[in-house]
């Protein structure tokens, strides 16, 4: 099966989320055969689009570009960064600001895998004020469910560590450090 | 060069990087001390007046200030749709229903992809000014208040006012603001949100008769498509959303037949009522008499 979209129909953000399912797409008979006596001998009547088996809402783009977004700060003392939390409770991105100097060096991975770290130093946080609702929350579970996967401590657990999860879930390369290691 | 080609990530953190450093957001200073926040705020201060001084300087100051702002080289081509007619001050601070639809008709052929951005409508804007579509007076109108159009006079309030109008505030306002925010934004979403309420509901309503619903509250229209943009809900669905505005035929604010915040609230209760309809159900096959029988029962 596959599924396709208008491409001119999606807005900027391109935050594509897919509910796995299993539907009713017309009504019909459901017998309970089977089934505990609690449901009685008659069949159920089951209305069009009632979820038969609901999984949970995925995010169709990798979550990494939702977590961080950079910016140039210029009161920054050379080669430094700071980071700061989402605007909003709906959104997860943080902002790593970035001094003059190594702003345009921002593409670089050494500089994103500090960033991701420090992003994923504030999930506590997040996680605490984020809108239950949003889509936000979704990628936060979609993030704990990959890490837990790991048998990485999610952002929950005492035992949770920033550099770790962030690591393990956008691992360093070795040409990542050789290229920082050169001189 | 297409305009598409002008709102690149750069231009985006640009034109985020300009609006963050014009306004004075009191969130940032919680933890500063009071020198930093003065000094700061002097900076900003001197930013808005800049800004205010462009304004004042006519059309062509203004566009030239914000070419050098968003980082649009002078004389680089904006294509632009051309507006359907010049809108005069209020229409341009909210504009009637008429100016809206007649807007929405012109540029029925964008995209959500561009209309969706900010940007987009700032660009659009710098274009209008350099071609005379819009006056100096309107201009001016940048600056004024919306209630009445009276001259702001706090400099804060005057620059949030441009901003806003000139094609959205997200850094202030979040995601919903490019559908509120710039009266041409709103135009072109209201009349696409209406286009699909016409598609969706089975015959009840005409899209032009959806616009003026949507058109009735600004509270209840922001309400509407602001809980779709924040939240991963089922009023996501352009038939949950044509349900909402089915509900509310008659709603006009040309005859003043709707209080705008009774509707707001009738809109936040009718959206809970679909959410929690939709747990069980996708409302891609569900029947709209019953969808309808939600919302109604939700409002009465």
């Amino acid at each position: 099966m596959s599924a396709s979209w208008d491409d001119a129909r999606i807005n900027h953000d391109r935050l594509l989320f897919i509910i796995p399912g299993l539907l009713a797409v017309r009504p019909f008979q459901l017998s309970t055969d089977g089934l505990t006596d609690l449901w009685g001998a008659e069949p159920l009547e089951v209305s069009s689009g009632t979820w038969l088996a609901r999984g949970q809402v995925h995010p169709l783009e990798p979550f990494h570009s939702s977590l961080v977004k950079f910016r140039k700060d210029d009161d920054l003392p050379a080669g430094a960064m700071r980071i700061t939390g989402p605007p909003d409770r709906d959104s997860l991105t943080c902002t790593a600001w970035l001094a003059a100097d190594i702003y345009p060096r921002r593409v670089e991975r050494v500089i994103w895998h500090a960033a991701l770290i420090a992003a994923f130093a504030m999930l506590p946080t997040i996680a605490e004020q984020v809108n239950e609702d949003s889509g936000a929350q979704t990628l936060l579970d979609d993030l704990a469910d990959e890490l837990r996967e790991k048998n990485i401590a999610v952002w929950t657990d005492e035992d949770y560590d920033a550099a770790l999860a962030a690591s393990v879930f956008e691992p360093f390369q070795p040409a990542d450090l050789a290229e920082e290691g050169t001189d | 060069m297409s305009i598409t080609d002008l709102i690149t990530d750069d231009a985006l953190d640009r034109f985020e990087d300009w609006q963050v450093s014009i306004t004075f957001d009191v969130r940032k200073y919680s933890d500063a001390d009071t020198e930093r926040r003065e000094r700061d705020r002097r900076e900003i201060r001197k930013r808005q007046d800049e800004l205010k001084s462009a304004v004042e300087s006519g059309s062509t100051a203004l566009a030239s200030y914000l070419r050098e702002q968003l980082g649009t080289a002078a004389g680089e081509p904006i294509d632009a749709p051309e507006l359907a007619r010049t809108p005069n001050a209020s229409e341009f601070r909210d504009a009637c229903l008429a100016f809206e639809i007649e807007t929405f008709e012109a540029w029925r052929a964008l995209t959500p992809r561009l209309t969706s951005q900010p940007l987009y409508w700032a660009l659009c804007y710098v274009n209008w000014l350099e071609s005379g579509q819009l006056d100096d007076r309107l201009s001016e109108a940048l600056l004024a208040q919306t209630q009445g159009g009276a001259p702001e006079s706090d400099p804060e309030r005057a620059t949030r006012n441009a901003l806003r109008r000139i094609g959205g505030l997200p850094s202030a306002r979040g995601k919903v603001s490019v559908f509120s925010d710039s009266s041409m934004g709103r135009a072109w979403w209201r009349g696409f949100i209406a286009d699909e309420v016409a598609e969706h509901s089975h015959g009840e309503l005409d899209a032009p008769t959806a616009h003026e619903i949507l058109h009735a509250s600004n509270q209840a229209w922001e309400t509407l498509v602001g809980r779709a943009v924040k939240s991963l809900t089922v009023i996501n669905h352009p038939v949950a959303r044509a349900a909402i505005v089915c509900q509310f035929k008659g709603a006009s604010r040309e005859n003043n037949k709707i209080d705008g915040q009774r509707m707001d609230h009738l809109v936040r209760d009718a959206a809970q009522a679909l959410a929690q309809y939709g747990v069980a159900r996708s409302l891609s096959h569900v029947q709209w008499s019953d969808l309808r029988q939600v919302v109604e029962d939700a409002v009465e």
